[in-house]
């Protein structure tokens, strides 16, 4: 399902200040369908408004949103309608859970939705294998899990929806490195099965060269730029700098030896496995030269 | 949809009442407690309504403020009303129906108690209007402090206030994220039934206890783990300090007490 944005602006009436804050500012992008796009920007720069209006949880002051060219309209009290089919993973999930056991909590959703008992629970076991954990876990209590099982318990009761795009805020905060590994793969599997698309929210530009096809740069509520990792990362480092992003490793390592032999390296991506290798090989024949 | 609450209601303005030190307000409204109290003649109560709307011109916040103050205790006032309309006895009976008797003395006193309780109101709305609720917790700190000698734990107490205080607006922004949290999984908020609607919030709640425990809980442990020890000897990065602004106006209201307690006992004298 392809999601396009047009000329979105979002206005947030702050009470305590009582000033109008512009969150979002004339955005307009397309997410392909099936594609994995991460969203990267500092803290404050509107990604989280962003995702909200994606999801129709918040209306756009000005611009509208479509999905397969369709146009998302509010309801007829002309309140904002949730997407049915875009599924929000907000930050800090696990902080929603409140049902006894992981079955119930993951039936909570599509009991809203008005689902049969008897597709809950299957869709439940389909989906805790999903997120990497197993059918043991629907009687537990979500409550005595640890931080990362809470988390996926959090994801899977969003893609018990059935979302054809899944938007997460920053799924791996606070998680460890295998943990927010496994995660990400995890959500990577569900993509490729469904042909879904995943948004992702994260501050962490290594896990966007692993899994974005796609990256779009918001600096102070503006879209900057929305294009394929690797040429953004090595060509348009000095903007990033000035926004304060960083750069993955992999670009930061194929940049630095491009300064020291005045060579660009041509990799196939910016994944860790693409680039290595080729670092590797010509790392080794530098070695023969100076022995 | 929680935006439209606004904690303490203060509303940031640049003002007389605004700059006077938080101890001087709350003083200020001990002594006009007092002076409501002692409101007898008519010349008094005109007195007091003019420093009154005097008080309310100077904060420069707009009217419909201290009107949305009113609304709530609205009952309460004609409650009052209608009682000493009916039950108040005098000699110029106006209107008789069976048992119902009013007397003008009736409509006078009813009008009167209405006034105190409006002017009452419209003063402790106008300290919460212009002081910063922390800065009130810390003025009732400093007020109450000789308390200690007689082993009120005043800096607990004041600690425990202003946590709370403190905390309100983050609760408000958890409370609105798990809200929203929950509508992104098909809760409706705003259903047609009545008890769907009231069950809605049990996802809400929930959540929002849990989060609040845990806060709590590793909020102590701050505080333990900085050696925090009933705030003994502590000092403050905001000192209040008594300005000749804040001297000059509890003499005028002390004057103010004064003149209508000599009116009074005068009045009763002549």
């Amino acid at each position: 399902m392809e999601l396009a944005l047009e000329h979105i602006q979002y206005d947030y009436y702050s009470p305590a200040t009582r000033e109008v804050k512009q969150v979002l500012t004339d955005i307009s992008c397309t997410i392909p369908s099936g594609a994995w796009v991460s969203i990267i920007g500092q803290t404050g720069s509107g990604k989280s408004t962003l995702a909200k209006v994606m999801q129709g949880l918040l209306w756009p002051t000005v611009g509208q949103n479509t999905m397969d060219g369709k146009l998302i309209k509010p309801n007829k009290k002309g309140k904002p309608t949730i997407s049915p089919d875009v599924g929000l993973v907000f930050q800090y999930p696990e902080h929603q859970l409140f049902e006894t056991t992981v079955l119930k909590e993951l039936a909570f959703g599509p009991r809203n939705r008005g689902w049969y008992k008897d597709a809950i629970v299957n869709k439940a076991q389909q989906v805790i294998d999903l997120v990497g954990l197993d059918a043991s876990y629907l009687e537990k209590s979500p409550l005595h899990l640890s931080g990362g099982e809470k988390r996926r318990v959090a994801i899977a009761s969003v893609l018990m929806l059935e979302p054809k795009i899944l938007i997460l805020d920053e799924p791996t905060a606070g998680l460890d490195p295998l943990g927010r590994q496994s995660i990400l793969q995890n959500i990577e599997e569900w993509r490729r099965q469904g042909n879904h698309t995943v948004i992702l929210i994260t501050h962490q530009m290594n896990d966007v060269v692993e899994y974005a096809e796609e990256v779009i740069v918001l600096h102070k509520g503006k879209l900057q730029f929305q294009m394929n990792p690797m040429s953004l990362f090595l060509d348009k480092r000095e903007e990033l700098q000035s926004m304060g992003l960083d750069i993955p490793d992999t670009a930061k390592l194929l940049l630095a030896i491009e300064k020291v032999t005045g060579q660009r390296i041509q990799v196939a991506s910016l994944k860790e496995l693409d680039v290595m290798p080729q670092v590797l090989t010509l790392l080794k024949g530098r070695r023969y030269q100076y022995d | 949809m929680i935006e439209n609450v606004i904690i303490g209601q203060y509303v940031a303005r640049d003002s007389i009442l605004h700059r006077l030190d938080p101890r001087t307000k709350l003083m200020a409204i001990a002594i006009f407690m007092l002076l409501v109290f002692f409101l007898h003649s008519y010349i008094s109560y005109v007195i007091v309504t003019c420093l009154v709307l005097g008080c309310l011109a100077c904060s420069k916040i707009p009217p419909s403020f201290f009107i949305k103050g009113l609304l709530p205790i609205l009952f309460i006032l004609s409650f009052t009303f209608v009682y000493h309309l009916f039950l108040t006895k005098g000699e110029n009976l106006i209107f008789q129906f069976g048992y119902l008797h009013i007397y003008m003395e009736g409509i006078v006193e009813g009008c009167r108690v209405l006034l105190k309780i409006v002017l009452l109101v419209l003063m402790t709305s106008l300290l919460t209007l212009t002081t910063k609720p922390l800065d009130i917790a810390y003025g009732l700190e400093t007020i109450m402090r000789p308390l200690k000698k007689l082993h009120v734990p005043v800096e607990q107490f004041a600690l425990m206030l202003s946590i709370a205080l403190r905390f309100i607006p983050t609760i408000i922004q958890e409370l609105d994220r798990i809200i929203d949290a929950q509508r992104s999984r098909g809760v409706q908020f705003d259903h047609k039934s009545k008890v769907k609607r009231i069950t809605n919030y049990i996802p809400v709640i929930i959540p929002l206890l849990l989060t609040s425990i845990q806060r709590a809980e590793n909020l102590s442990l701050a505080i333990d783990a900085r050696a925090y020890r009933d705030g003994r000897d502590r000092t403050r990065f905001k000192r209040l300090k008594f300005k000749s602004l804040d001297y000059w106006t509890l003499s005028i209201l002390l004057l103010v007490l004064l003149s209508l307690l000599f009116l009074k006992v005068g009045g009763e004298v002549l």
